[in-house]
């Protein structure tokens, strides 16, 4: 098993963001913005969405804002094990965006206190230039972008718990080993369970003949 | 996987789709196919399926990143060796082609130094039909390699775009028809006016397709005998190593760095059926790379070009392995009668099994295609039907008389044998090792190797039959021979966790605890949260008397494993040995070490426990 390119660049992003490198902490989250975001649609559904008046870009910038004040208790290990952090934040980004809306009120004055927290620790940038707005990404290659859409879709059929585990294995990138650590089940378990949801997927998929769309095969 | 009993259809398929989730590939569509034949469809449908969803999971890694000067914009490509980025190069704007290597492997292997060795050769080379090379080097644990970036498309995308047109070439202008179509560059909005490459005068586009191929080839030709005459050859020419440019300009890419293909292709790989059909045989069969390999590579791009099919291709890589060594290709001419005689002639002389049967150096080939292209006779002499027959029976009597299909099915059998015999030699030697039985293992797993040895492209397996042998050795206590066969495996695969773990552990048997806390020191570089490593280099730590990297490192079993009763052990045995009797004293120690208040009861409570 061999040290992973993407492990090591991650590990360097982030040691020099804890450093104060503004420049790398936009590059951080600027790579990962992609699939944080996919993993936020995923999770916030569309009634969910209307009913918190909330865009995904909401959440993920809410993210980014409590990885900032948090990465320096953060040891990053592997890139999985990063966006597997990202990806528990946004899950409590949006819990905590539904104990507000049901508190019926939506406090700004946590977000203030989080932007002069990161001004302190980045030293002079500011936090909304570190983060960069939805869709201005030049990096999106319109047929990927496409193929991740539809299979986004037949995600959104599955059971929550199914689609977790996707999102886990296929979005985050752990392994079954850290998946059955995180669950509280023996790795084969966590497989059989994987596989499982996945052979799900793939029913979906030939039923909506993706693969033909696509124009595999 | 011993099936017990019958399956279902539903059953057989779902076992197929989770062999395909467990990283499968094409090979095992095939291996099912080859199964179950009746239920090809079934498994295509599934294997399609799952590749448009595992496509729809990937990322763009690197987007966004900075490698030195360089912006990383996206990706544009992927392959054995390694993939490759459009990238802004910031202080010069201009946009380059950067290839990343996946080589993050340890620091400074013999491989990074070819690596480097090989890249700053390539660097040197300016010829018209070489993309140059602008810079390489290393950053964040990667290593690149910046080129100029080429407004076109590589051949391998013009067979597809030919093929899909589903009729023979006639004129050259479809090529310019597919370029025009295919190239990616103007989708992304780049100046496409920088082009590197001069055009070509409109009467280039006019010519028959198979002079165009011809007169392409010449170019090829013309830099790679400058290569070799500057001591660099190509090692791994193929179609998709050429680009076309826009201006109808065929350059080379990838100059000197596959040489390392072989250490780099796994069989899984997809790319492999790829390299493997442009490969000639003396680079299969004895791992040799020179300008005579080159020869035949051009040579198998040639007839692809001109026919539209891979000269040697089969189905399975043990097919195409049988007919690369065997069997001569068939002729272009029964599939196309435009093609000039003399013009196969050429071809085969590229395509002769033997290397000193082929073109002395690039330079002589390039002459001879000149001259065809000019009208004038060839140095290549045309093969007649009999005179192929001859040939063949010079080269194999026996086999000759048999016919060629029975030669293919010998030679493939014995990579089929890697499927079946040696898997179960290594499972029953495994067995053996498991049960104890440590000689009866030895024996199945040198079984194993040796049959390997035989096979081409087995290198990964190799090394890890390598680290079971070690294993044995280190069972029956033989530990020289253990620490050998542990460093072989090493030497193929310089970043082996499990081979790491079996000589720490030898060596620590033998109570060589510097090299075993080295060798720990490896496997947690590449495996930075295995417990049982920190374990292993703490007790070695102990034994140096190095008792505070030894407690640092018991730190960090418990984090990873809180309360396991060995590290417990261990570390009640260092405050001893330290001379640290009193709980105040131990407990001050701990803390000093990091061990938070929790943990120190722990420990402390252990040690009381045990009186």
């Amino acid at each position: 098993m061999a040290v992973r390119l993407v492990d090591s660049v991650t590990r360097t992003l982030i040691r020099d963001g804890k450093e104060g490198d503004a420049n790398a902490l936009s590059t951080l989250f600027a790579r990962y913005q992609e699939r944080v975001l996919r993993i936020v649609r995923l999770r916030l559904s569309a009634p969910l969405r209307d009913r918190l008046r909330l865009q995904s870009m909401d959440i993920l910038q809410e993210t980014f804002l409590h990885a900032i004040r948090k990465l320096k208790d953060f040891e990053p290990t592997t890139e999985a094990s990063f966006l597997h952090w990202l990806s528990r934040i946004v899950e409590n980004v949006i819990r905590d965006q539904i104990d507000y809306s049901r508190a019926g009120k939506r406090d700004t004055a946590a977000e203030r206190s989080l932007d002069q927290s990161i001004a302190l620790q980045s030293g002079h940038a500011h936090l909304r230039d570190l983060i960069p707005d939805e869709g201005t990404s030049p990096t999106q290659a319109v047929v990927r972008k496409g193929i991740r859409s539809i299979v986004d879709n037949l995600l959104l059929e599955l059971e929550e718990s199914e689609r977790e585990l996707i999102i886990q294995r296929k979005l985050e990138g752990l392994t079954f080993g850290e998946m059955a650590a995180e669950l509280g089940k023996s790795e084969d378990a966590v497989r059989k369970l994987f596989n499982r949801s996945f052979q799900k997927l793939i029913a979906l998929a030939e039923k909506n003949k993706v693969s033909e769309r696509l124009g595999f095969g | 996987m011993i099936e017990t009993e019958p399956k279902s259809k539903a059953e057989i398929v779902e076992d197929f789709v989770e062999q395909l989730l467990e990283g499968g590939d094409r090979s095992t569509l095939e291996e099912y196919c080859g199964r179950y034949p009746s239920m090809r469809r079934a498994f295509e449908g599934k294997f399609e399926c799952v590749r448009a969803l595992e496509e729809g999971f990937r990322e763009d890694s690197l987007a966004g990143v900075e490698i030195d000067d360089y912006l990383v914009v996206e990706e544009i490509g992927r392959g054995g060796m390694g993939v490759v980025y459009l990238a802004l190069q910031r202080p010069l704007d201009r946009y380059v082609a950067l290839k990343v290597l996946p080589m993050g492997l340890l620091p400074d292997t013999r491989e990074i130094a070819r690596f480097r060795n090989e890249a700053r050769a390539a660097s040197r080379l300016s010829h018209p039909n070489i993309v140059p090379v602008y810079s390489t080097g290393e950053d964040k644990g990667m290593y690149y390699i910046a080129m100029a970036l080429i407004p076109g498309i590589s051949l391998a995308r013009v067979l597809e775009g030919l093929r899909a047109a589903g009729i023979e070439p006639e004129k050259a202008s479809v090529v310019k028809d597919i370029i025009e179509t295919r190239a990616d560059l103007p989708r992304i909005g780049l100046p496409t006016g920088t082009s590197m490459a001069a055009g070509r005068d409109p009467s280039f586009w006019n010519q028959p397709y198979v002079d165009l191929v011809l007169s392409l080839s010449s170019d090829v030709s013309d830099a790679l005998a400058y290569a070799h005459r500057n001591g660099v050859c190509h090692g791994d020419l193929k179609p998709s190593n050429v680009m076309l440019s826009s201006g109808g300009v065929p350059m080379i890419v990838d100059f000197g760095l596959a040489r390392d293909v072989k250490s780099l292709v796994s069989i899984r790989s997809q790319d492999f059926l790829g390299t493997l059909a442009y490969a000639s045989p003396e680079h299969l069969s004895r791992n040799i790379v020179n300008e005579k390999s080159d020869i035949w590579s051009l040579g198998a791009t040639m007839y692809e070009m001109i026919t539209l099919r891979q000269p040697f291709r089969t189905d399975d890589v043990a097919g195409t392995i049988g007919r690369i060594a065997k069997m001569d290709p068939s002729p272009m001419r029964e599939r196309s009668r435009r093609v000039p005689k003399d013009a196969e002639a050429i071809v085969a002389k590229c395509l002769e099994k033997e290397p000193a049967r082929r073109y002395d150096n690039a330079q002589d080939l390039k002459e001879d295609i000149d001259r065809l292209l000019a009208g004038t006779p060839v140095n290549a002499r045309p093969i007649g039907r009999a005179a192929r027959q001859l040939k063949r029976a010079r080269r194999n009597p026996l086999a000759s008389l048999l016919g060629a299909a029975l030669i293919v099915l010998a030679l493939i059998t014995p990579c089929i044998m890697f499927n079946s015999a040696i898997r179960a030699s290594v499972s029953t030697g495994t067995q053996y090792y498991d049960e104890g039985r440590y000689p009866e293992a030895l024996l199945f797993y040198e079984k194993a190797l040796n049959r390997l040895k035989w096979i081409p492209f087995t290198e990964n397996r190799r090394a890890e039959v390598l680290c079971d042998l070690g294993n044995a050795w280190s069972g029956k206590g033989e530990y020289e021979k253990a620490i050998l066969s542990y460093e072989s495996a090493l030497r193929i695969d310089p970043g082996m966790v499990s081979a790491f773990i079996g000589l720490g552990d030898v060596y620590f048997e033998i109570g060589a605890y510097e090299k075993t806390v080295s060798c720990y020191d490896k496997v947690l570089l590449l495996s930075p949260t295995d417990r049982n490593s920190y374990y292993q280099r703490g007790k070695a730590y102990r034994r140096l008397g190095m008792y505070d990297k030894a407690l640092k490192d018991f730190r960090g079993a418990i984090t990873l494993a809180a309360g396991d009763v060995d590290t417990l052990k261990e570390i009640s045995a260092v405050l001893s040995e330290k001379g640290l009797s009193t709980v105040k004293e131990r407990s001050a120690y701990l803390g000093e070490a990091g061990f938070t208040v929790p943990e120190i009861r722990a420990i402390l409570g252990k040690r009381e426990g045990e009186r």
